[in-house]
């Protein structure tokens, strides 16, 4: 069974339609600022991707009391996917969402008030539950398919879409509307801070220099559907999912694994998932986060994958202008990945003026690269260890 | 697509009436119920009193090597897995890790962690958290500390799919497993109880009592109202049959069927009818019928209307019947364990099958008088048990139901 893209949506820092997001992503134009969302008063860290401009679409309709922003991130990408993919009438349509934080923002006053053994606490409670989400999202189209709420760090994007994919290849529906969520908080600011893995100023992956990621919000959409099916009623293919996979390092929560040994697992897994080659592919998407541990171990794992190949393979990390939207990384990282097939370009890694003799592989550094290509594999890595891997191909036709 | 089958080697029930396989069959066989006064905090400023917490657990005898801190629902899933890997005679370390996947689900998390996290914040700026608390506010922390715990480096997803996140997690493993994509699946769902879930669940006013009635979990009973929370977790290895049988494992029974659908009017009066529909999706591809059914494992508990969309929708699968079709809910007995609950129903039902007898409901005195099925009353029913068709719903409107049965 083949599975393919049949339309996108994304709400991002530097663009929330899938066309501004990707011409701001080629011409690396950064969406990283001071936040003003919360107060960062006596946050050591006061940077992120923060969208300032949301309005939640007309389409959507009246969006229900107590939904958080990042929920209405995920409602407003999931819009423009499904309305590109035509799926609005398809009643059997499955939805598996992702997130790291959820609506926890409008949960914070719950969470204060019953901490405080209050009676009657305030603030939205069903807003700690991932999988009011995905209800939310499903209620704007009254989708009967299987639904699903997955949380698996910063790998949540890639294995919403695995996940999604998998419903498919089971035979549970035939089309799965897949994405990944985050909003910026004050609870997940508060607990970001504290893992010690952000720079003061810029995303500057594989660079020397660089000193940490940054945060920030929005939302990524996927239709995947069965491809029989999206060919019988005319719907646009953008690429087929070829091969993913999604593993665990089974090493440390917070650190790497030794020389990238989980990333390059899952790379191999979703390359044997695919039935491809290490030849097989002409570009990746790094999971790129700006960490000095995360781009050397993903650098060491791409090579370990990739062998000599790996001379020929351009990689690109889009965080340096985007930040790294967490749970919906994976997924406009999937999106950016399936536009360069389309459109023959490589988008920019930003920020970068020196090379790191760890970090030794042929990186797109701050201007776009216009190259033709049929096979993309996009990375990404969260904390706890997990990792997902998904790789997409041209649909030649 | 259905070539391989997929068999049950192990359980791990962690559970308000039993912890391991034997201790939680003897409770539903003595008809335990778990449910009893809170113990964990003080109740007074709350109306509801009951929950189905877990007692005199150490979490120490099951863990491999000692840890600085664990969540509590990452304790109970812990247990889980020690007493699951265990009953299945397996070495996780001996384990192909391309061919093991771990599948894990819960509706909360690590709540608990998160709001002492949050407490902490709150009252000492984010400058003087503790920073250990934050990782374990992941809800994925728990399903990474057991890869860890146990060197599970194969497929590997947790989810947050509320009450349904158990039976996701198994219906995973079972699809992955009868495509040939894993041989072995470490599948379930854990939830722990805490004041905050407590307060959540009162706020929304799905807890038991209303105003004016007596605080009981009673699934199908005229005047139910409301559900009570319990704690838990489930974990089962799946296992393609084949491969059981070459090592020589003890085998439960077999998951035969499922589906999985969405209905958001689950919750509204007249709604659900697709509870209906994932029903038949579990029976579609089977040599038998609904009427081949020995036992019907409902999600009912003790919501006024969930139940009502539940009962009605069971009552139109088994219409045609001449034999009544015994209907339980463990849910009585061991509360509302939210993301545990369709594993730990799963092994309930695996129960049933080995020891030939359906728990009766609990306190289900007068059965709802619109809801023609036939429930199981009084200390239970002893009969050969086969087949048995179990309901994991969502109140958001995620369906998951599952046919197993014994291997003859």
């Amino acid at each position: 069974m083949r599975i393919v893209v049949t339309g996108m949506g994304v709400v991002s820092p530097v663009g929330s339609t899938v066309a501004d997001f990707w011409k701001s992503v080629c011409e690396g134009r950064c969406g990283i600022r001071d936040i003003t969302r919360f107060s960062t008063k006596d946050f050591t860290f006061t940077r992120g991707g923060e969208i300032t401009d949301f309005a939640p679409p007309a389409g959507l309709g009246a969006i229900p009391a107590g939904t958080d922003l990042a929920t209405q991130f995920m409602m407003a990408a999931a819009l423009q996917a499904v309305d590109e993919a035509g799926l609005s009438d398809m009643e059997e349509t499955g939805v598996v969402l992702s997130t790291n934080f959820g609506g926890v923002a409008e949960a914070e006053p719950f969470l204060a008030d019953a901490l405080n053994h209050k009676p009657d606490p305030g603030g939205q409670f069903a807003e700690l539950s991932f999988q009011n989400g995905v209800d939310r999202v499903a209620d704007v189209w009254h989708f009967m398919g299987p639904r699903a709420g997955l949380s698996l760090s910063c790998s949540s994007g890639g294995a919403a879409i695995a996940y999604g994919a998998d419903l498919i290849r089971a035979g549970r529906t035939q089309a799965v509307l897949t994405g990944g969520y985050d909003a910026l908080s004050r609870f997940a600011w508060s607990g970001l801070s504290v893992l010690r893995t952000m720079s003061k100023d810029a995303v500057r992956p594989f660079d020397k220099r660089r000193d940490g990621t940054l945060f920030s919000e929005g939302a990524g959409a996927l239709v995947l559907e069965e491809l029989e099916q999206a060919e019988a009623r005319g719907a646009t293919i953008y690429a087929e999912v070829v091969g993913y996979g999604l593993n665990n390092n089974a090493f440390h929560m917070t650190a790497p694994a030794k020389e990238g040994a989980g990333s390059a697992a899952v790379m191999r897994m979703a390359l044997k998932d695919g039935g491809l080659q290490p030849e097989d592919i002409d570009h990746i998407n790094a999971h790129g986060t700006g960490t000095k541990p995360n781009d050397v171990t993903e650098t060491q794992a791409i090579k370990a994958v990739f062998g000599e190949y790996t001379r020929r393979i351009p990689i690109t990390s889009i965080k340096s202008s985007l930040g790294h939207m967490m749970g919906a990384a994976g997924s406009v990282e999937a999106i950016a990945s399936i536009l360069s097939i389309r459109d023959g370009i490589l988008p920019p890694t930003t920020n970068f003026a020196e090379p790191d003799p760890d970090c030794d592989l042929d990186y797109v550094t701050n201007t776009k690269r216009d190259m033709k290509i049929r096979t993309v594999l996009s990375n990404s890595a969260g904390i706890g260890g997990c990792n997902a891997a998904a790789i997409f191909r041209k649909v030649e036709g | 697509m259905n070539s391989k089958r997929v068999v049950i080697t192990g359980v791990g029930p962690v559970s308000a009436i039993g912890i391991g396989r034997e201790p939680f069959f003897a409770g539903l066989r003595e008809g335990r119920s778990g449910i009893a006064a809170i113990t964990s905090f003080d109740t007074t400023p709350y109306r509801s009193k009951l929950a189905a917490e877990i007692a005199h657990f150490d979490v120490k005898e099951y863990l491999e090597s000692e840890k600085t801190y664990l969540d509590r629902a990452s304790e109970l899933a812990f247990a889980g897995m020690s007493l699951a890997l265990e009953d299945a005679d397996l070495d996780a370390r001996k384990l192909d890790s391309d061919g093991t996947a771990l599948l894990l689900g819960s509706a909360f998390g690590n709540l608990g962690t998160l709001g002492m996290f949050f407490d902490d914040f709150v009252k000492k700026g984010p400058r003087l958290v503790k920073p250990i608390l934050f990782p374990h506010t992941y809800s994925n922390t728990t399903i990474s500390l057991l890869a860890i715990e146990y060197g599970l480096t194969g497929y590997h997803a947790s989810f947050a799919a509320g009450t349904v996140s158990a039976s996701v997690a198994l219906l995973e493993g079972y699809d992955l497993i009868r495509q040939g994509r894993a041989k072995i699946a470490l599948a379930g769902g854990f939830e722990a109880f805490s004041e905050l879930l407590f307060a959540g669940f009162l706020h929304r006013g799905l807890l038991s009592p209303r105003e004016g009635t007596r605080e009981i979990c009673a699934p199908f009973d005229q005047s139910r109202n409301g559900l009570i929370l319990g704690e838990g977790c489930g974990i089962l290895v799946l296992e393609e049959l084949e491969s059981a049988q070459a090592r020589g494992a003890t085998i439960y029974g077999e998951i035969v069927g499922a589906g999985m659908v969405g209905d958001s009017s689950v919750g509204d009066a007249g709604g659900g009818n697709w509870i209906l529909e994932a029903m038949k999706r579990a029976l579609k591809d089977l040599p038998f019928d609904e009427g081949d059914l020995d036992n019907l494992s409902a999600n009912a508990n003790g919501s006024p209307i969930l139940d009502k969309n539940e009962g009605r929708a069971i009552a139109s699968l088994l219409e045609r019947n001449s034999v009544g079709v015994p209907v339980n809910s463990v849910k009585s007995m061991i509360g509302e364990t939210l993301g545990a609950s369709g594993a730990l129903q799963m092994i309930a039902a695996l129960g049933a099958i080995t020891d030939g007898f359906v728990p009766s409901i609990h306190n289900l005195e007068t059965p709802d008088s619109e809801l023609d099925i036939d429930v199981v009353r009084g200390t239970g029913e002893k009969k050969d048990v086969h087949r048995v068709l179990l309901n994991s719903i969502d109140p958001g409107g995620s369906i998951v139901s599952f046919a197993i049965q014994g291997l003859k």
